[in-house]
């Protein structure tokens, strides 16, 4: 997500980015997605035949 | 952890040396008594008035504070002779076996020692995870265990002795007893960083504190005593035991000093060890508990700490609430669903506030003045002082109440009260009711409410809470209320509705065929609380269907269809079928609830769940709903063809086992020719079994009371009435098998054929309940019915504790008004509730629309 998403999702929530649910840099999904330690991914994930999104923060580790 | 501004980080647990207790001491004890002859606390003794004072009227002679201002304060006992503390002596016994007997270091070389020291490290680590500290303590305990085997201290090349430790305090070095005195030096002489190494922490515990030379006496406060109406004084338990260690401590003294023989001197030491050793926990094992006069075990500080009734359970976990109330339940069908029926005795003690504002300043002195029942029982002035109102007080509070005054007034009908039951393992386990006032003494609910709480009336008791802010009252209101739980928030099923003889009764009334004249319509209509008739039909006789029909919210349009039963309701009347435990009952297929409540709202379900019982309890009783054995016996014809069906199923199968053992078996897909017979067999068998339901469900008058049960859904269902009336057919064991393991080869029990695998050699039984089983089929019955129990056990219990767990995890998260779920510091969990934002208690409303919109 670029800068800019980010804090208008943060803002649309009322948090900081350590409110946001978080991601290992070293998961392999995060890998995949060639994520940085900071980025924060947004995921469309399909359950039932609907999408949801989801996000996490990416963290060392 | 936002909120906190500080946290706690460690907490650190120490031993007293000998140095720190005098410190905290403000006297020494010596006199082994308590008052004097005049009841007057003897100095130096264990009531000394520098230790605090209980007595009123006396000053604390250490702080100068009264009986409630002084917090007491610690003395001490100097013992001649020092005794183990043997709640510590395990302690003790592992740095013993640890240490070299002369040089006292760890019987490590300094090499081991440094693997010992790593390995330490990095369990007390926080950032080792919890699995391999597991590990490293395992690792530890074995290190541990080694070196009571080394024979060489390898630092001095000491030849270790075996030593030995008895359980509570003894230690013996080969045959030779070490005393305390003894082990006081050699733990003395453990350096402070062999003590690290061993995971003590030498600057809080020193070990050889854990040998007492003085022992901390306790504050009065901690031991009061108490004064009996004869005037005769009492001691708490913990004083006695003091008495008793000083009186030996005393004598032991004595004897030192006069230069008594050694084995007198023993004998005292050890029962002076004995009264410490009881004084700190009289129920240590291997020694006999020390008594009082009257047999009683004294009750010491472990006892005082440990189990149920101790200080953390009883006292610092067990909170008590006011402004509650807790009795026996009952049930009352002639109170409404969201209502609870409080003892006259217990409304009349719970109180509701009344804030007096600029505006019922009049109601309020109105309210004051009363002197019977709703009246007021305490006032709460601006100060926030509680005053009682007595007939003394009553004028003056009257002109003294101004706005801002709260006025606290017993319970009357109408009042919010939360009503809980135990174990609370649901939000719905405690529910808000309006409170109905009503002789008696239990707590009255309707059938209704005991679903959600699990309860019944064979001595159940609950809890009643009154909330007593605006707050708390509005809450209860909206969220809490019985009507807005009828459909439960797992999954959206109702969960509050009538069972049994509810759905009986209306099922009786809305046959086609029930017609009522007009005393009877009246009459339950007047249950029901119902002021108007419906049309006549039939010449002066009312349908039970038009009936029925007053009950459901004017222009109510519903349909149903399942199978061949249909029900249709048309602008409020029930045009087309019955009322069953499908369209009526508990779970997910109740879509009359749905409908209701979508289109009505949840306060005209309550009402109509309500009335509809009441009119469904009279029904039952008119129509004379009743059962005994009678319902069970089948008619000749019945039997006949219940002999058929056996022998039919019995030939069957005898052509299966013969096709099986000829070969001639066609075997199913990937099943070998035994397990194609058995699962042939299995359904052949099964179908008999549906067969006779089916066969009863056609024979038997739909008037047969155990029919009309099953038809109803009220209680029971076909395979039940086939077993009693017809056979048992197929005991099965685990899985569904048929029984086939005995201690005997190839059959059950001695009483069949080797190898027999035909319907009764493997557990069908074809006599009924009414008729009775053989003996072999007892037994076939009681190995599948021990299956049943045991299975039924082990599953509640292992999916009760994995409901617990995962309730616990998930117990303070959230859901906030943007729909996202949260948890106390702010994190977001998820950011739209259960990735769609729907709420599970109205996930049914929006399926039916949706349906609705597709036709």
């Amino acid at each position: 997500m670029s800068r800019n998403s980010v804090n208008e999702l943060l803002a649309s929530l009322g948090i900081t980015l350590n409110n946001l649910p978080k991601i290992l840099v070293s998961d392999p999904q995060a890998q995949k997605a060639g994520a940085k330690v900071g980025d924060v991914l947004e995921m469309e994930r399909h359950d039932f035949g609907k999408s949801y999104t989801y996000y996490r923060y990416v963290v060392e580790g | 952890m936002s909120m906190q501004a500080e946290v706690i980080k460690q907490i650190k647990f120490g031993i007293f040396s000998q140095e720190q207790i005098k410190k905290l001491s403000v006297a020494k004890l010596t006199v082994p008594d308590t008052y004097n002859e005049d009841g007057y606390p003897i100095d130096g003794g264990l009531l000394d008035q520098r230790l605090g004072v209980i007595d009123p009227g006396l000053v604390c002679k250490t702080c100068g504070g009264r009986a409630k201002t002084c917090p007491g304060h610690f003395g001490h006992i100097e013992l001649v002779r020092p005794v183990m503390h043997s709640e510590f002596a395990k302690i003790v016994n592992m740095l013993l076996q640890a240490t070299c007997q002369k040089c006292h270091r760890i019987l490590l070389n300094d090499e081991q020692l440094g693997a010992f020291k790593a390995e330490m490290n990095k369990e007390l680590s926080e950032e080792t995870p919890a699995a391999e500290q597991a590990q490293g303590k395992q690792a530890e305990q074995d290190m541990l265990k080694k070196l009571k085997s080394v024979k060489k201290c390898p630092h001095c090349g000491t030849v270790q002795e075996k030593l030995k430790f008895s359980m509570p305090t003894y230690f013996y070095v080969g045959e030779r007893r070490l005393k305390p005195d003894e082990i006081k030096d050699m733990l003395a002489k453990i350096s402070d960083e062999d003590l690290d190494i061993l995971g003590i922490d030498s600057k809080t515990s020193r070990p050889e504190a854990l040998v007492l030379n003085t022992l901390l006496v306790p504050p009065v406060d901690v031991r009061p005593s108490i004064t009996l109406e004869t005037g005769e004084r009492s001691e708490d338990d913990l004083t006695h035991k003091l008495v008793d260690i000083m009186r030996i401590n005393q004598r032991l003294e004595q004897n030192i000093n006069a230069g008594a023989p050694q084995i007198i001197i023993d004998d005292l030491w050890e029962l002076l060890q004995y009264h410490v050793t009881t004084y700190f926990n009289n129920e240590t094992s291997g020694i006999p508990p020390a008594r009082h006069r009257s047999g009683r075990a004294l009750k010491t500080i472990a006892q005082r700490l440990k189990g149920k009734e101790g200080r953390f359970r009883y006292n610092l976990s067990g909170k008590r609430v006011n402004y509650s109330a807790r009795t026996v339940i009952s049930v009352d069908p002639a109170i409404d669903v969201d209502e609870v029926g409080v003892p006259r005795a217990i409304a009349e003690k719970l109180t509701v506030p009344f804030y007096v504002t600029e505006w019922n300043l009049e109601e309020a002195k109105k309210l004051l003045a009363s002197n019977q029942y709703p009246m007021v029982i305490n006032v709460v002035a601006l100060d926030g002082k509680r005053k009682r109102i007595l007939d003394t007080n009553k004028e003056e509070l009257l002109k003294e109440i101004k706005p801002g005054y709260i006025l606290e007034r017993q319970l009357k009908d109408g009042d919010l009260a939360l009503f809980n039951r135990q174990p609370s393992l649901h939000r719905i386990s405690i529910m808000a009711h309006r409170v109905r006032v009503l002789p008696g003494k239990t707590f009255r609910i309707t059938y209704p409410a005991t679903i959600p709480y699990n309860a019944d009336f064979d001595g159940d008791e609950m809890n009643l809470h009154i909330p007593q802010t605006l707050e708390a009252q509005a809450e209860a209101k909206y969220l809490m209320e019985v009507q807005e739980q009828i459909f439960s928030p797992k999954d959206g099923n109702v969960i509050i509705a009538n069972g049994e003889d509810g759905i009986i009764g209306l099922f009786a009334l809305t046959q086609d065929d029930t017609y009522l004249d007009k005393q009877e319509t009246e009459y339950l209509l007047g249950t029901a609380g119902i002021r108007e008739m419906p049309k006549e039909s039939k010449g002066h006789m009312y349908s039970g269907k038009d009936i029925f029909s007053l009950l459901l919210p004017k222009g109510l349009n519903f349909e149903v269809q399942s199978g061949n039963d249909k029900l249709k309701i048309k602008n409020g009347s029930l045009v087309e079928g019955v009322i069953t435990k499908r369209a009526y009952g508990l779970g997910g297929g109740n879509k009359l609830f749905i409908a209701i409540a979508r289109d009505y709202g949840f306060e005209e379900l309550r009402r109509f769940i309500a009335r509809s019982s009441k009119m469904a309890y009279a029904y039952a009783t008119m129509y004379g709903v009743t059962m005994g054995v009678k319902e069970y016996i089948i008619n000749d014809d019945m039997r006949k063809e219940k002999e058929m069906l056996l022998a039919d199923t019995q030939k069957k199968v005898d052509e299966l086992v013969n096709q099986y053992k000829t070969k001639k078996l066609e075997p199913l897909l990937g099943l070998t020719l035994r397990q194609s017979l058995e699962q042939m067999i299995i359904v052949e068998l099964d179908q008999a079994r549906s067969k006779a339901g089916y066969a009863l469900s056609r024979n038997v008058d739909k008037t047969n009371f155990a029919m009309l049960m099953a038809n109803s859904g009220a209680r029971a269902n076909i395979l039940n009435f086939e077993q009693m009336s017809m056979f048992l057919g197929q005991q099965a064991t685990w899985e569904g098998r048929r029984i086939k393991r005995g201690y005997y080869t190839g059959r059950v029990i001695p009483h069949m054929q080797r190898n027999d695998v035909g319907a009764s050699a493997r557990g069908f039984i074809s006599s009924s309940y009414v008729d009775g089983l053989n003996p072999i089929e007892i037994l076939m019955h009681a190995v599948g019915a021990r299956g049943a129990v045991i299975q039924k056990g082990l599953l509640t219990q292992r999916s009760g504790y994995l409901q617990r767990r995962l309730a616990n995890a998930l117990q303070d998260y959230y859901v906030l008004f943007d729909s996202s779920v949260r948890d106390v510091g702010n994190n977001v969990i998820q950011t739209l509730y259960g990735g769609d934002g729907i709420d599970p208690t109205r996930v049914n409303f929006a399926k039916e629309e949706q349906r609705e919109k597709e036709k």
